[in-house]
């Protein structure tokens, strides 16, 4: 009954994989925003993470705090006791602590130092112009959301909040937990500018995969058969593997990536019937040439509307066709009110 | 083409002359990519001079060729997401249309545009959009003021629990009225440095971020916000029953109203600001509470950074002006002519474009409706 028993197994594995896809959609879903450009075409944006703003955060308030230290160093080149170099030094923190952020976020179109370095920018929650009333509503919270928690401003009495530093450390925990209980991750300040901080990372753009194997004499040739196995998911599993080994051949990792390259190569080996061994230093060639050829056959099939997303599905034609919803929109999104996940699963 | 990859069915012998780059497998996807990847590079240059240097970075045939490189790229994106399986081209090309798309639908105005906008439009059309927190805000400040004269006027000892020390720095009932009127009401000029610099300076910072606090409190529905213009208004309830009491009524009023009349407007301001946004928050009307919010941060940008202006104007006229000038009926026709100055300019400009957006655009409803996520 092994036979029973494997098939058994397969059922399971293939439950948990698609529990997993299933997850990883959803956090897709969760994260990810669409604004449909002008010429009608769905811009997929990706909010930031908790995790980054803060990164961003702590560094812009570094940034600050050098700023705010050469002016003092500057100053002490003054006597510090005359009025002017006294004005102008606490002028000149009044100014840095306050107008920080606007003026980079005016200047730089919604972005910081700190945030540059990580990629964040921030967008119009609707999409379109990021207005100068915008960044400034954005901007005006700061006081309440940085300053009133620290208890900077804790020397008024006319504040009625200074009492008590429980008070502040409740407002701060309040005020830096927002980002974590909207859909958006807005803090206050981006409710009032109708904003959100998404990432927008420098685009890269490496070597198409499939051109390095004109490089060598040697290509390897599959049959129709051998290549009608996988689907895009083990495509772009495969596609993953060979660029990270690409990185980590340059970091003289090159033994580890070897053999993960030999396991899989063997996997494939196995699964599409290649009999032929194939000789250790030409793994990685015969790895690409494979890629090569699957990738060309799933393409032709998407140029005739077959996609085909992973081994165990057969090749998919296009759903009955839906009233158009709107010209260049690739599908109708699962969910119409936010973004439809990747259709690459 | 992939489909030669059809016909070579035979396994390459060891013996075979070797396959050269003709012959080699070219993937349709590949081609695509080779033939767009310059324009690509070129959009991506566009767009890094244009975040590093601005709008004023780019020449005239520059200017011309981002939109064209834009939809070029939008019209690959397009392609290559429901063609290509290459996930860093893919990719690749999702994150440069998103910077392009920001790029070409990003900000159009200088700071110069939005400036003379904010003066001519935006600031009063933001004051009267505001005229009923407006209202509510100098209730409770003039209430309070008139509850602390009263108060103090009743039971002197209340003037001590009214007026914070630092802010009486001295002057109380046990000073006399000469005591008041020489180093108070009529103290002598000290001086360009220390009233134009540094007491300005201290008045600016000061009273901004009070304001700024007077707005963010609202968050909390609203309920510091009064406090703080309650606390505000009873301050100078009792400064004046101070001042009457010793027959400096007049003299007060007018002191006071000099720079008062512009400082009071804006405390008025941007606590009517501050109590919109704590009525937003809990009363968003028909629409959802972050659309209610967007819409409102926008107008009272304008409005704090009126604040700011109004700030500025009055921690001048405070600092020096205002002992510059030591006669009662100067003070007083000073003061008056700038708060009427102020109102009547609120009122009065940029009405043409009231029911527009804050910039000047028409409303945005269709901007609400293209989105997906509504």
């Amino acid at each position: 009954m092994s036979a029973a028993k494997s098939s058994a197994r397969a059922v399971k594995a293939a439950a948990a994989a698609d529990r997993r896809r299933r997850r990883e959609a959803d956090q897709l879903l969760k994260t990810r925003r669409i604004v449909v450009s002008p010429e009608g075409l769905p811009i997929k944006m990706t909010l930031a993470p908790n995790g980054l703003r803060l990164s961003a955060f702590l560094l812009d308030a570094g940034l600050m705090l050098a700023m705010a230290l050469a002016v003092v160093l500057l100053l002490s080149q003054f006597d510090l006791q005359t009025l002017t170099v006294m004005t102008a030094f606490q002028f000149s923190m009044f100014l840095i602590f306050n107008f920080y952020f606007l003026s980079f976020e005016l200047a730089w179109q919604g972005r910081t130092p700190g945030k540059k370095l990580h990629g964040l920018r921030v967008v119009a929650r609707q999409g379109g112009e990021l207005t100068v009333s915008a960044i400034v509503a954005r901007n005006l919270t700061r006081m309440v959301e940085i300053y009133l928690p620290l208890g900077f401003l804790a020397r008024s009495s006319a504040d009625p909040a200074s009492a008590n530093p429980l008070v502040f450390l409740l407002w701060g925990v309040l005020v830096s937990g927002l980002p974590r209980l909207n859909k958006d991750r807005r803090r206050l300040g981006d409710f009032l500018g109708g904003t959100m901080v998404i990432l927008a990372p420098k685009p890269r753009l490496s070597d198409d995969l499939s051109t390095q194997q004109t490089r060598r004499d040697r290509t390897y040739v599959f049959t129709p058969q051998q290549l009608a196995i996988y689907g895009n998911l083990e495509l772009q599993i495969l596609e993953d593997l060979l660029r990270k080994a690409d990185f980590w051949s340059n970091k003289r990792q090159s033994k580890t990536t070897e053999e993960a390259l030999a396991v899989v190569s063997r996997k494939i080996c196995a699964k599409i019937g290649w009999t032929e061994p194939i000789p250790v230093g030409e793994v990685r060639n015969f790895l690409t040439d494979f890629y090569s050829a699957e990738r060309a056959v799933l393409e032709r099939g998407l140029l005739f509307g077959r996609r085909k997303a992973d081994q165990r599905s057969e090749p998919q034609a296009p759903a009955a066709p839906k009233p158009p919803s709107r010209a260049g929109e690739p599908s109708a999104p699962r969910r119409p009110t936010r973004g439809a996940p990747r259709r690459r699963p | 083409m992939t489909g030669r990859l059809f016909d070579r069915r035979r396994r390459p012998e060891p013996g075979d002359a070797p396959r050269g780059e003709a012959e080699a497998l070219t993937l349709r996807s590949a081609q695509f990519r080779r033939g767009r990847e310059e324009s690509w590079a070129r959009l991506q240059k566009l767009i890094d001079k244009l975040d590093a240097k601005g709008a004023k970075a780019l020449d005239a045939a520059e200017a011309m060729e981002l939109p064209k490189l834009y939809q070029a790229a939008v019209s690959s994106l397009a392609v290559a997401r429901n063609t290509i399986l290459d996930r860093n081209l893919v990719e690749h090309l999702e994150s440069l249309c998103l910077q392009a798309y920001l790029a070409v639908y990003g900000p159009r105005r200088g700071l110069g545009e939005c400036l003379s906008s904010f003066l001519r439009r935006s600031w009063p059309q933001s004051v009267r959009a505001l005229k009923r927190e407006i209202l509510a805000a100098a209730l409770l400040f003039f209430v309070a003021a008139a509850a602390g004269l009263i108060m103090v006027r009743s039971d002197q000892s209340a003037y001590n629990l009214l007026v914070p020390p630092e802010i009486a720095q001295g002057r109380n009932y046990l000073s006399s009225a000469e005591e008041l009127s020489r180093e108070g009401l009529f103290a002598p000029w000290s001086g360009f440095e220390s009233s134009f610099i540094h007491f300005a300076n201290f008045l600016f910072r000061n009273n901004f971020t009070v304001c700024l606090l007077c707005f963010g409190l609202g968050v909390a529905a609203g309920v510091p916000t009064a406090l703080l213009l309650l606390a505000n208004g009873l301050t100078v309830g009792a400064f004046l029953a101070l001042h009457l009491d010793k027959g400096l009524g007049l003299d007060f009023v007018a002191w006071l109203s000099i720079h008062g009349t512009t400082e009071i407007t804006a405390v008025i301001l941007a606590g009517a600001a501050g109590l919109g946004f704590g009525a937003k928050l809990v009363f968003p009307g028909g629409r959802s509470r972050s659309a209610a919010l967007a819409d409102y941060g926008r107008r009272s940008a304008g409005l704090m950074a009126g604040v700011t202006l109004l700030l500025l104007t009055a921690s001048f006229l405070e600092s020096g002006l205002r002992q510059l000038a030591a006669s009662t009926p100067l003070r007083l026709a000073l003061g008056l002519a700038a708060g009427a100055a102020w109102w009547s300019y609120f009122a009065l400009t940029g009405r043409e474009t009231d029911g527009r957006e804050p910039d000047g655009r028409e409303p945005s409803g269709t901007e609400i409706e293209r989105r997906v996520g509504r």
